[in-house]
């Protein structure tokens, strides 16, 4: 695919490995050679030209960023722990929202996760058990941050979808070395490079389940 | 039966309160959304202390507060760091003053029950098989990252109290200026607020329009990774 460009963002994970190992010859970046503070200076040095690029990012969000437990206890703490997670986020919301001012065609793949998101139904279906009771007794600040640390991360991907931006989130659920890791990453590099009209693209992805989470915005 | 709105100022909010049993009303001009604890010293002690029958327990409590989201930039100004960074900075002063609320009932084991006024705007319908996705026309435009954000966080941070103590719904009054939806939503969340806290309407979020609803967690299975 000499026509387009595979962009892998995370080198460090074993599961970045592994999703590494089945792309098509990709451009590596991570902290080592990336400083996610300065997406600019990203954007100057590889956004030099109009072939498509195909991007798959597996990075932290620091949702976990080594705070205190208590951190949010406060509203400065609170605010202290979106500082922490928005720098990676606004990376990549600000990479494609330049690609999608210079009309290069982009296809994202990127982790995340579907703990936080929704399912749809109608009224008659109201009576389903309510089952959102923190059956594994997760404390509540942490489910606060991670839930909201992959929602803000989908936001700013779903509002960069343009005719030459296409994104899909997958959720690589109960992820663990061996068969399941590298199923993942075979899935993940077929996902990558699928056509641009394939009903897949601004969707989000389990890839445990193979259940697919889409915003059905008509309701405002 | 304790009722506790929040919001007082717009036609809705009355609307709301109109339907009400008796309640305490909080807003602008007498609660300082950036101060939670100020609130909780001052009146959590005086809730507890009014419980004298098994009726007045759980607490109800009605949210209809602007989150300040309209006032931080727009998304398409968010073209630097801290002007994204400036939007949660802006957003968080009134989802922290419920967390920290919620967190409190919690940590006191206090019963509550919270209908709270959201959008639907961000969220997602899950479907098991591909083929069964709507079409791509229909979704194929960006969202409005700061509004979708917002809503989402303010979700997150109310499903994330939910305890054996507190359940929260969420309602979207999708059209609201439209007909007569401003009646109908207000009377519609009066008959929410004060449903059993057994009803299987908690934990979930709900559009006043369409009478769609949003649950998690497909069948509770998930764990965070």
């Amino acid at each position: 695919m000499a026509d387009t460009k595979t962009w892998m963002f995370g080198t460090t994970s074993d599961f970045s490995k592994e999703i590494i190992k089945n792309l098509d010859n990709p451009v590596c970046f991570g902290r080592h050679n990336v400083d996610y503070n300065d997406p600019d200076k990203f954007i100057k040095e590889h956004v030099v030209d109009n072939t498509p690029v195909n991007m798959v990012i597996n990075v932290n969000l620091n949702n976990n960023n080594m705070l205190p437990t208590d951190s949010i206890q406060t509203l400065p703490g609170y605010k202290k722990y979106f500082m922490t997670i928005t720098t990676n986020i606004f990376f990549f919301f600000r990479l494609l929202d330049e690609m999608n001012t210079l009309k290069i065609p982009v296809r994202v793949c990127y982790v995340t996760s579907t703990f936080a998101n929704t399912r749809w139904y109608l009224g008659e279906e109201k009576m389903r058990p309510n089952i959102y009771v923190n059956n594994h007794k997760i404390e509540k600040d942490h489910v606060f941050k991670y839930s909201s640390a992959r929602l803000i991360q989908q936001s700013a991907m779903n509002s960069n979808i343009s005719e030459t931006c296409r994104v899909v989130g997958v959720n690589p659920a109960e992820l663990e070395d061996g068969d399941v890791m590298t199923n993942y990453a075979l899935k993940i590099s077929e996902m990558v490079n699928k056509p641009v009209d394939d009903e897949q693209w601004n969707r989000i992805y389990c890839l445990k389940g193979g259940m697919w989470y889409s915003q059905p915005m008509w309701e405002d | 039966m304790k009722t506790w709105m929040f919001g007082a100022s717009t036609p809705f909010s009355k609307e709301i309160i109109k339907n009400l049993h008796n309640p305490i009303v909080f807003g602008r001009h007498n609660v300082d959304y950036t101060m939670p604890q100020k609130f909780i010293k001052e009146h959590i002690p005086q809730y507890v202390s009014s419980i004298i029958s098994p009726e007045d327990s759980p607490l109800n409590i009605v949210i209809n507060v602007n989150l300040g989201e309209h006032t931080a930039r727009a998304s398409r100004e968010l073209t630097t760091l801290p002007t994204f960074k400036s939007v949660f900075l802006t957003i968080s002063p009134n989802i922290f003053f419920f967390y920290s609320l919620l967190s409190e009932m919690n940590r006191l084991k206090l019963p509550v029950k919270v209908c709270y006024v959201t959008s639907t705007y961000g969220n997602t319908s899950m479907k098991n098989k591909k083929e069964h996705l709507p079409a791509v026309d229909k979704i194929d435009y960006p969202i409005d990252f700061k509004y979708s954000s917002a809503r989402l966080v303010q979700q997150s941070a109310m499903m994330s109290q939910v305890s054996d103590t507190c359940q929260v719904l969420g309602v979207n009054p999708s059209q609201l200026d439209v007909d007569d939806n401003i009646s109908k939503y207000a009377k519609e969340i009066a008959e929410l607020i004060y449903k059993s806290p057994a009803d299987n309407q908690w934990n979930k979020i709900y559009c006043l329009k369409s009478g769609g609803w949003y649950g998690y967690f497909g069948d509770g299975k998930y764990t965070i990774e």
